[in-house]
Parts: C-alpha cells; sequence; structure tokens
C-alpha cells in the first residue's frame, strides 16, 4: 500500500509529461530562468565568510566588485562597480572611479565608503576571515590582519571622495583587476549589515532573503534548505539593460548522477559537472551539450608533514613516482585532464617545473633505499571524501602503490566537512584534494604553501621558499618575476609535500537554448551577459 | 522420498518430533528448493574461492592473467568494463576487477553479517526475553519498558554511532602480534574491520527477538507442566532452561531465519551509506551501490549482484516460512 502510494507519483510522471506538449526546461527557457546544478547547499552567502566554489557560484550573480570578468576573453575585465580604472607606471597605485549610477538593490547609492567598509571588514582580526589573505598584496593589509596595525586609516585603501576609490599595494601587481572579480575584493551595504549587527559579528541575519541587499545584476529572492536558492533582476542595478535573464535558480544536488538525470529529463540548464562514469555516455548521446573545457586546477595527494613516516624524503618522491598519471586520467577520471607535472596549473607564459613523473623502478629503488621492504612494509591511510568517485579514485592508488611497493595502504572515506575538518588539523596520513585557482597567476596556486596559510594544510613550510615568492613580488621584469616563480615552484615540487595528479577540466552539460556561455578556465561566466533562446 | 508405506513404517518404530517436522519441510517444494539454492551460494561463496585460492599463482599478475579464480582487489586499469568472456566469467568492473570473485568475497561478508549478527541477537534476545517473561510483573514490565525506549531510537543511527565507537577501540585490536596461532590472525586481519559492524547489528538488533521469546515464555509458562515442575519444587533457573527453553526452539529458529535476511539487508544499507565494509573490500552491498552508478552505461554491474542477492533473501524468505509451517503448524492454520 505505501509503497504503491510512493510509486504512483513515479509511475505516472511518463504520462504526465506526455499530455504537456512543452518540457519543463521550455518553459523556464521563455521566462528567462536560468536553471543551474550546484552541487551542494551553500555554507552562506557572506562574499567575507564562504571560500568555497559552490558560494561563489551565487554570489557572483548577488553582487559585483570593481571590475567584471570579460564574457569571452578569460584575461578581459570589464567595467564592474568601478566605471574605469587607471593605475601608475608600476602598478602599485591603482585609483578605481566608481559608477556615478551604481545602486545596491534597495536604492541606495553605491559608494567608496562601501569598499572600504568591506576590506575593513575582512581584514579584521576579530572577523576572522579565513580567505583574508587574498587582500594581503593591499599595502599593510596583512599587517592590519595580523594585529600588528591597530589603525585601519594606515592601511593602503583611500577615498579620494564617494566614487574615487584609491589602491596602494605593497608590489607591483599588474593583475590587480582579476583579483577584485574575486568575491572577497567585493563590496557589502554598510547600512544593511550595521542594520544587522555589528562590522565584525558572524552569520547575522543581513544575508537573509528578506534582508539582503546586493549591488550585482541580482538580487536574492529564495533561500529554502536543500531545495533552491533563486534570484531574480535587480532593478536598481546600473546596467539593468544589459541583463537578458528575469531569474536564476540554483539546485543544491550533490548526486551527479541525479543532476545528469535531471538534464536528460529536460529540467535544468547547466549541470554542475559530470561523474567519470557518466562522461562517455553523455559525450556520444549528448553531442551538442556536452562541454569539456580547461579549467584552472590541479588535483594532489597531499602528506602529513608533521608524521615521522613520512619526514624521508625518498618515501613520498616514491609514492609520487609509482603513479601512472594518464592511466588515472584515461580510466578512472576519463575527463581528459591532463597528467599534472607540477602544481601550477599551465598558464600564458608560464611553464610548470615539472618534476612529477611516473617511473616505477626508480619508485621502488627509493622506497628500498630508505629501508622499506616485503618485511618491514610502510603502513598508511589515505584520506578522502564520500562524493562520487571517490573511492575508485582512491582504490586506483592502492592498487599502484602496492603493485610496485612495499607498503600496505588502506582508505578512510569521510563527509565533506569531517574530511575538511581533518585536513585542517593535520589529523590524516595522506589525503586527496585539489586546488581551483581564483586568478590567472601563479601565485594562486603558490601563495598557499606558505607557513600558518589555512589551506597549506600539510605541515610543510621553507623559509626559502616564502624568499623567493617575496622577491618575485618585488620583481618589475616579468620575465624575471616568472623565473623567480618557477624557482620557488621547483623547490617546493622536489620536497614532494603533495603528489600532484591532474590538471583539472571541467566537463559538464549545457543545454542549447543558453546563449552567450563562453568556455573560460576560471569557469566564472558572467551571469549578466548570459541569455536564453529556444 | 518417503511413500506413505515408508511413513506407515516410521510410526510403529515411533517418531520423535523433529523428524515430523522434517517430513513436513520436504513436503514444501519451495522451501526444499530454497535450501538446495542457499545451499549453492554458500558453497560458492566459501568452498570455490578456497578452491581457487589453493594452487593459484603466487604472482597477481600472472593470477589475473592465467589462473581461473582471480583475486578480487587486483586491478587492471586496462581491463575496465570487460563484457564476460571465458577468462572473466561475469566480467570486470570499473577499476578492472574480477566481478565474478568480487560477487563471491562480497557473498562471503554480506552471509556471515547476517549469520554472526543473527546468533548474537538470538543469543541476547533470547536470554533478555526469557528472564523478562519468567520474572516478577514488575521486573518484566521494567525489561520490557528499556526495550520500548530502545525501539524508539533511529536504529541505523545507532548502529553507525556504535560501530564506529567500537572501531576506535579495535584499532589496537587490528595490528596483531606474531606468536598468535596462524588461523586467528588470518581471521583477525581478514575481517577486523566487520567485528564492529557484527557487534553493532547484533547488539541493537535483539529487540524484536526479545519481545517474541518473552511472549513464548508468557505462553508456556501458563501451561500444566511448568505447574508440574513448581509443585514438584524445581527451582526457578532450572524450570526455565529445562523446561521451559526447549520447549521455545520452533519458534525462536523460525524467527531467526527470518531474521538473517534483515541484517544482510542492514549491512547492504550500512556499506551503501559507506559505513561498513573497508576499501577495496566488496560486500554484495558494495557490489549493488557502486553498480548503481552504471545502470546508464553498464547495467551487468547492477544486475548481476542484484540478482544473487535477491535469489538469497528469497530463498531464506521461503525457508523461513516452511519451517514455520513444519515446526509449529497450528499457526500455519491461521
Amino acid at each position: 500500500m505505501r509503497l504503491a502510494f510512493i510509486l504512483s507519483p513515479v509511475l505516472l510522471m511518463p504520462f504526465l509529461s506526455s499530455c504537456d506538449k512543452e518540457s519543463p526546461i521550455d518553459k523556464y527557457t521563455e521566462k528567462k530562468i536560468l536553471i543551474v546544478g550546484n552541487s551542494n547547499e551553500p555554507a552562506g552567502l557572506d562574499p567575507q565568510i564562504v571560500t568555497g566554489v559552490i558560494e561563489s557560484n551565487i554570489i557572483t550573480s548577488l553582487f559585483e566588485g570593481l571590475c567584471v570578468q570579460h564574457p569571452s576573453d578569460s584575461g578581459g575585465s570589464m567595467p564592474g562597480a568601478a566605471a574605469r580604472w587607471d593605475a601608475n607606471e608600476d602598478f602599485t597605485e591603482w585609483t578605481f572611479h566608481l559608477q556615478k549610477n551604481g545602486k545596491w538593490s534597495d536604492g541606495m547609492p553605491v559608494t567608496t565608503a562601501d569598499f572600504l567598509f568591506a576590506y575593513e571588514r575582512i581584514l579584521s582580526p576579530d572577523f576572522a576571515a579565513k580567505y583574508s589573505s587574498m587582500l594581503y598584496y593591499i599595502k599593510n593589509g596583512e599587517k592590519f590582519n595580523k594585529g600588528e596595525l591597530k589603525d585601519f586609516s594606515e592601511v593602503g585603501v583611500k577615498a579620494i571622495d564617494d566614487y574615487t576609490l584609491k589602491i596602494f599595494l605593497r608590489a607591483p601587481i599588474p593583475f590587480l583587476p582579476h583579483l577584485t572579480k574575486h568575491y572577497t575584493w567585493y563590496p557589502v551595504p554598510k547600512h544593511t549589515v550595521l542594520a544587522h549587527g555589528t562590522m565584525t559579528e558572524r552569520n547575522t541575519y543581513w544575508t537573509a532573503p528578506e534582508s539582503m541587499v546586493s549591488n550585482g545584476p541580482f538580487k536574492l529572492e529564495t533561500w529554502k534548505f536543500n531545495d533552491r536558492i533563486e534570484v531574480i533582476r535587480n532593478p536598481h542595478y546600473w546596467d539593468a539593460d544589459t541583463v537578458k535573464l528575469n531569474a536564476i535558480r540554483y539546485l543544491p544536488i550533490g548526486n551527479k548522477y541525479t543532476e545528469a538525470r535531471m538534464f536528460f529529463n529536460d529540467q535544468m540548464h547547466v549541470t554542475e559537472r559530470l561523474a567519470p562514469e557518466m562522461i562517455g555516455y553523455c559525450r556520444d548521446r549528448y553531442p551538442r551539450e556536452f562541454r569539456q573545457e580547461v579549467y584552472l586546477g590541479c588535483d594532489f595527494i597531499r602528506f602529513n608533514m608533521t608524521l615521522e613516516k613520512f619526514k624521508d624524503v625518498r618515501v613520498r618522491k616514491a609514492l609520487s613516482l609509482a603513479i601512472d598519471r594518464q592511466l588515472i586520467i584515461d580510466k578512472v577520471t576519463k575527463g581528459g585532464e591532463e597528467p599534472a607535472q607540477g602544481i601550477v596549473s599551465p598558464m600564458g607564459e608560464y611553464k610548470t617545473a615539472g618534476i612529477a613523473k611516473h617511473n616505477a623502478e626508480l619508485a621502488s629503488q627509493l622506497i628500498a633505499e630508505a629501508g622499506y621492504s616485503d618485511g618491514n612494509k610502510l603502513k598508511f591511510t589515505l584520506l578522502t571524501t564520500d562524493r562520487d568517485g571517490a573511492k575508485t579514485y582512491a582504490e586506483a592508488f592502492q592498487d599502484m602503490w602496492q603493485k610496485i611497493l612495499p607498503v600496505e595502504v588502506s582508505i578512510e572515506q569521510r563527509e565533506w566537512k569531517s574530511y575538511q575538518d581533518m585536513m585542517s588539523k593535520l589529523g590524516y596520513e595522506m589525503t586527496t584534494g585539489g586546488w581551483i585557482g581564483d586568478y590567472p597567476d601563479p601565485t594562486t596556486f603558490l601563495d598557499m604553501w606558505k607557513k600558518g596559510d589555512g589551506n597549506n594544510r600539510t605541515g610543510w613550510h621553507s623559509e626559502e621558499y616564502e624568499k623567493l615568492l617575496g622577491k618575485a613580488e618585488l620583481a618589475t621584469d616579468p620575465a624575471e618575476r616568472i623565473r623567480l616563480l618557477r624557482q620557488a615552484e621547483t623547490l617546493f615540487l622536489n620536497e614532494h609535500p603533495i603528489v600532484p595528479i591532474y590538471w583539472h577540466t571541467s566537463v559538464y552539460l549545457l543545454h542549447d537554448s543558453v546563449k552567450n556561455w563562453h568556455p573560460l578556465p576560471l569557469r566564472n561566466q558572467p551571469y549578466k551577459f548570459i541569455d536564453l533562446k529556444k | 522420498m518417503p511413500t506413505e508405506k515408508n511413513a506407515a513404517k516410521d510410526v510403529i518404530k515411533g517418531q520423535s518430533l523433529w523428524s515430523d517436522a522434517w517430513l513436513r519441510l520436504k513436503k514444501n517444494h519451495m522451501a526444499v528448493i530454497s535450501m538446495a539454492v542457499l545451499a549453492l551460494i554458500f558453497l560458492l561463496c566459501f568452498i570455490l574461492p578456497a578452491i581457487g585460492n589453493f594452487n593459484a599463482p603466487e604472482d597477481p599478475a600472472v593470477r589475473a592473467a592465467e589462473h581461473w579464480f582471480k583475486n578480487p582487489n587486483y586491478q587492471n586499469l586496462n581491463n575496465t568494463f570487460a563484457p564476460p568472456s571465458g577468462h572473466h566469467w561475469l566480467g570486470t568492473d570499473q577499476s578492472g576487477r574480477d566481478l565474478f570473485s568480487r560477487l563471491l568475497y562480497g557473498g562471503q561478508i554480506s552471509l556471515l553479517v547476517g549469520l554472526v549478527a543473527t546468533t548474537i541477537s538470538v543469543i541476547v534476545g533470547v536470554a533478555y526475553g526469557a528472564i523478562a517473561g519468567y520474572s516478577s510483573e514488575r521486573t518484566d514490565s521494567l525489561m520490557m519498558r528499556i526495550v520500548d525506549i530502545l525501539y524508539g531510537l533511529p536504529f541505523l543511527v545507532l548502529v553507525i554511532l556504535f560501530s564506529l565507537l567500537i572501531s576506535e577501540h579495535m584499532k589496537e585490536l587490528s595490528e596483531p602480534p606474531d606468536d598468535v596461532w596462524k588461523w586467528e590472525s588470518v581471521f583477525v586481519n581478514k575481517y577486523a574491520n566487520l567485528i564492529p559492524l557484527f557487534i553493532a547489528i547484533g547488539a541493537l538488533g535483539w529487540l524484536t527477538m526479545a519481545r517474541v521469546a518473552r511472549a513464548q515464555v508468557m505462553n508456556i509458562k501458563k501451561q500444566d507442566f511448568i505447574e508440574a515442575a513448581v509443585s514438584l519444587g524445581l527451582k526457578k533457573s532450572t524450570i526455565l532452561t529445562r523446561h521451559i527453553l526447549p520447549n521455545m526452539i520452533g519458534p525462536m529458529i523460525v524467527y531467526t531465519t527470518l531474521t538473517v535476511p534483515s541484517f544482510i539487508l542492514t549491512e547492504a544499507t550500512l556499506s551503501y551509506l559507506g559505513v561498513g565494509v573497508q576499501s577495496p573490500n566488496s560486500s554484495w552491498g558494495i557490489l549493488l551501490q557502486e553498480g548503481s552508478r552504471y545502470m546508464e552505461t553498464n547495467a551487468r554491474l547492477l544486475i548481476v549482484p542484484s540478482i544473487v542477492f535477491s535469489l538469497t533473501l528469497f530463498a531464506l524468505n521461503f525457508l523461513g516460512d516452511g519451517l514455520r509451517d513444519a515446526l509449529d503448524p497450528k499457526a500455519s492454520k491461521d
């Protein structure tokens, strides 16, 4: 009885949909509502608190930084909250002229005070923002964040007037416009945040749908937990005429198979990503919808460097050499990824140092030198998530290692939050993981390995490494800068605190009706340009 | 097959209750078929791997290439999703592992979980139920209210918590000292991470068993032969063990056969949720979970384990039904 009751809508579905000539997706396309698969419930919507890609997808539709990503040119920046900007000769002083008609979604003007407020907020030590290091490029930003400096007026952000913002940097940063596209650099509405709490109070109600105010092309309409987040057109947006969509609906669907099946059933415009098992199938069945694009990111395995068993560099190197990356890509991840020889994804002028390779013989030789044999095996646990495919991925490493090396590997799967927690606390032995770049510059992959960085999570640090990065930052000649960064990466890779596996691709399904969606290596397509047409 | 004539002869010889039941069971075709299916599955899961491992080449690569019975955890990424062939009888899975051997090893684990957890729950449940049923009314209602409270708690959540708790303590056990005798070290190595699961399922799965046992005791203790025993001045414990427990055996066996499949299902659910058997080992639950991802692309990985799993559950249920009819003819007439 109960089973029949549960099944009845499922059984009726084909009949219901056949009565209806229009598929759900056509209806949404007509109404210009974009349906986006967004993996999981976001941890929050406060641009200065969150750290994830899931949150970023929603926040980029709600808020707007000084510059906006160009819809098709990954290196291009378009006017956002700033109408124009200029820098001095060595890129250490920048002036941003804000839009004169820039408005928050409640009609209040967006002024330099909102930017100053946002930057003071994220850099305040009391606020403890995890991503505050993104603003360390601002002169004295790091000092203020670490509490060495109490007075925010000494930090290099100045309001010349309500619409002119001056930013002083600690070093020449020609890619500052790219940084301002990242949500950590977004303004927040001073009047709304203060109406719901103090500046440094976390998780107040200002991000709730009834109170949230934003300056982007869209504003928050509904937030139903584990169901959907919907944003609608912001009538006060300065460039409202460009915005084509009436609304965007984000669906938190963690299961990649469910997500793909929803797409097959015409219930979604864009999926987040495809599970490896679905890639071949979708490539054949949905050739027009199938997307496989370069994604600026690297997947790697971390060592817990504080453990005695991983102190010997030969052990770490052997574990890295034992992995046949191409085989993993061809047979396990299947997304056409590129075997990673280093940590920095290939970009522009920068060529990676190329240390990580496959060499089984050298691997067994090194581990024998380190004193391990079949009688004295190295035992460790590989931590991974409970996400789809994570187990098969981890089992492939387990098998590769155990086949050539005298090791005994067990796999531990943890739910996402507890996995993150174990990584942060260095409560693991080895763990799979990855990093998606925030801006198109090698430092987005190199800065995180500094001592004390919240994303390091290996316990590895090196003074020499940080010195090289510091030197590179001050270098005025781009070629010299790249040479120094490469030197730093080489140093890092030779120490093997991580095992690079592959450089990402983004593999997903995109419905035909979505227009103006171009491949971008950061996958930060600006929603304001996207259109829906049958 | 016994004919009427033979049966008549047996009557003259005098017939025990057990052989009576056996005769009734044999008349039930579904139960007989179920027994045959179960015996076959047990033989396949426990004997075939032993035969296959005997004389197998030591080098896993050579073994995977030549021997008929494969190492269930040996991957060959160059041979993923291979269709069934003379070499891989049921084909290979997403990591190029032999599905046939994974199915048999997975069966070992699933069947063991069913049997061990059932044994634990029978021992605990029958003891608890019998004591409650034969004690004074106050003790009885106190004991049964405890059962009611435990009933109210979500079983799966408790099992997960409990098995995590035990496995923390088991970590010290999982590396056995060198001087333990071989069998134990083999057993501990192979099933160490399963012991918490066995204990957790068994320790929390006895509640229904306790209720059934108590009802039986309540029923039996009012009968004349118990009154006779009481009037003879026997001790309570003697009455319980000598007179009551033996008379409960029939219904308890029936209920036990029906419990085994439910525990196998629990293991499958737990493995599906990612608690339970450790990678890269398989169980039927794991095979089903992994297979469900390939519904569109390689349905074989889902269908094959589903068939074996359903077959086992059906057989156990039919056997349980048959046993109930055979051991408790009165109940079946209702």
